[in-house]
């Protein structure tokens, strides 16, 4: 459905993505994991078809990513995004004026259910409840592939669960949920399949259920034991150069 | 595109009704204060026409209408930034520019056309045979087109500062997506889009006046200096100003394409 085809992206001397290759399918939600600065946000902006200065293939369906298929594609910044003029209905007015698959009711649903004041503006509202109105928006989109980068970012405890409880009622019929986050424990119970990635590159993925069995711990100490080997194996490495 | 400009009008509504506002304001001010003098008997018509020629020329045509222009940086310098949520939407780039175009013009338009009621208001109030004396003196701005029918004067005067100000807009835009297209770091590409803006509009100018240099070498050589030719040379300058837009224009979707927002 996503496929991303040796796909490199330098910003200067920096690189961040590096010769990525991956193929999201459907009615899967996925946990991208990795340190910081291992590339997730720049694969979530070349997969939202932010980013055009890239070697390689980011293919929707078949199709290269560009401007039209942000219809089918449905992506979730890091950072908040958003007009200063923007109250918690205006945001739905907007994604409802412009993305077709967005259903209003779903949202106002969601507005509510988060307890929030849809008459509120959103320059005058904290860090976590901004980020509360933007998962609702995202997350009102009927899209094909939903791209969530840090969702639960600055929300408090109650709203991160409140999240992970709107993300599961997603029905996931032809749809990949791609999740980014560094609380690797709750997407354990949440996602279905794990992504690592680490200096731009896939370095191990598989699924949650299948790994478990496998390796006899949760993913979040897999994890925990992959990283640790990996960077032990870098410095080695370093230690040898010098 | 209505969509794009309803969202437009909803970003800048309360720029755009505050300058709408003051323009009125300062219209009406200004006939009234012309109102007030006619009543004195030992000040003659040409002196109130020249004070307000004055205070009309600096406040209200030159200035409020350029609050068109501010608008259109405001506009795109905020959409190409992190917080521009429009390039996150399945809106082709070159919609989303010709958006804010289509904004600055009407609201250009709005403002010129409040501008110009006011003089023609403060004519009517010297006496009501000089309102024809309104079309002249902005006919007398246009250097593009002349002929004794002082409406199409008119017409020629406000195509000329309307495109001027429209050009003007694409200019700085395309200088705003050279910059940030050529630095990573906030301060370079503001540097950078000042020096983009003082090139392209030395190009251009030293482009017209090498044209003019040749028509004026042409018109030596025949021995006459009329004003048919400074109308010529007038009007290659403002076909060289819209080639110049359309390239520009064609540039700032190319580079803010190719370097959208959210990308660092």
């Amino acid at each position: 459905m996503l496929q991303m085809e040796n796909v490199n992206v330098h910003f200067g001397a920096q690189t961040a993505l590096d010769n990525f290759s991956f193929n999201f399918e459907p009615n899967h939600i996925y946990s991208l994991i990795g340190p910081n600065g291992c590339g997730k946000s720049t694969f979530m902006k070349a997969a939202a078809g932010l980013l055009k200065n890239y070697t390689g293939n980011v293919l929707y369906c078949g199709q290269k990513v560009r401007t039209a298929e942000r219809s089918k594609i449905a992506y979730l910044p890091t950072h908040p995004v958003y007009y200063r003029y923007m109250s918690v209905d205006d945001m739905g007015a907007f994604y409802e004026e412009f993305f077709p698959d967005f259903s209003r009711s779903e949202y106002n649903s969601m507005i509510a259910f988060f307890g929030l004041n849809p008459k509120q503006k959103l320059y005058g509202m904290s860090t976590g409840m901004v980020a509360k109105v933007r998962v609702s928006a995202t997350l009102s989109r009927n899209a094909d592939v939903i791209l969530l980068d840090e969702p639960i970012n600055g929300i408090d405890m109650m709203g991160q669960e409140q999240v992970w409880q709107i993300i599961k009622s997603i029905n996931l019929d032809g749809k990949a949920i791609i999740i980014s986050s560094h609380m690797l424990d709750q997407l354990e119970g949440v996602c279905d399949y794990v992504v690592m990635m680490n200096a731009g590159r896939v370095i191990f993925h598989g699924d949650m259920a299948q790994l478990r069995v496998q390796y006899k711990m949760s993913v979040s100490e897999l994890y925990r034991m992959i990283y640790a080997q990996y960077f032990q194996a870098m410095a080695m490495r370093g230690g040898m150069m010098q | 595109m209505l969509k794009l400009l309803k969202n437009e009008w909803k970003r800048y509504r309360l720029f755009s009704i505050i300058m709408v506002g003051v323009s009125v304001l300062v219209g009406l001010l200004l006939v009234l204060a012309m109102f007030l003098i006619s009543f004195y008997d030992d000040i003659d018509d040409s002196a109130i026409l020249a004070a307000g020629n004055i205070i009309l020329v600096s406040l209200i045509i030159y200035c409020l209408p350029y609050a068109a222009v501010i608008y259109g940086i405001l506009s795109y310098s905020t959409d190409i930034g992190r917080k521009g949520m429009i390039f996150l939407t399945p809106v082709p780039t070159w919609k989303v520019i010709l958006s804010k175009l289509i904004y600055t013009s009407v609201f250009f338009v709005i403002l010129y056309a409040i501008s110009r009621c006011s003089i023609m208001l403060t004519y009517s109030n010297v006496a009501a045979d000089e309102i024809s004396e309104f079309f002249n003196l902005f006919a007398s701005h246009s250097i593009l087109f002349r002929s004794d029918n002082v409406v199409l004067n008119a017409i020629a005067s406000f195509m000329q500062y309307f495109f001027s100000i429209i050009h003007m807009v694409i200019l700085v835009m395309a200088s705003i997506s050279l910059g940030r297209f050529s630095a990573n770091s906030v301060g370079v590409q503001v540097l950078l889009s000042i020096l983009f803006y003082i090139a392209i509009s030395m190009i251009e100018s030293i482009m017209t006046l090498l044209i003019f240099r040749i028509m004026s070498i042409f018109n030596y050589s025949t021995g006459t200096f009329s004003s048919y030719y400074i109308i010529v040379t007038s009007w290659i300058g403002f076909i060289i100003s819209i080639v110049f837009s359309i390239a520009l224009y064609i540039v700032s979707v190319c580079l803010t394409d190719k370097k959208v927002n959210l990308v660092s």
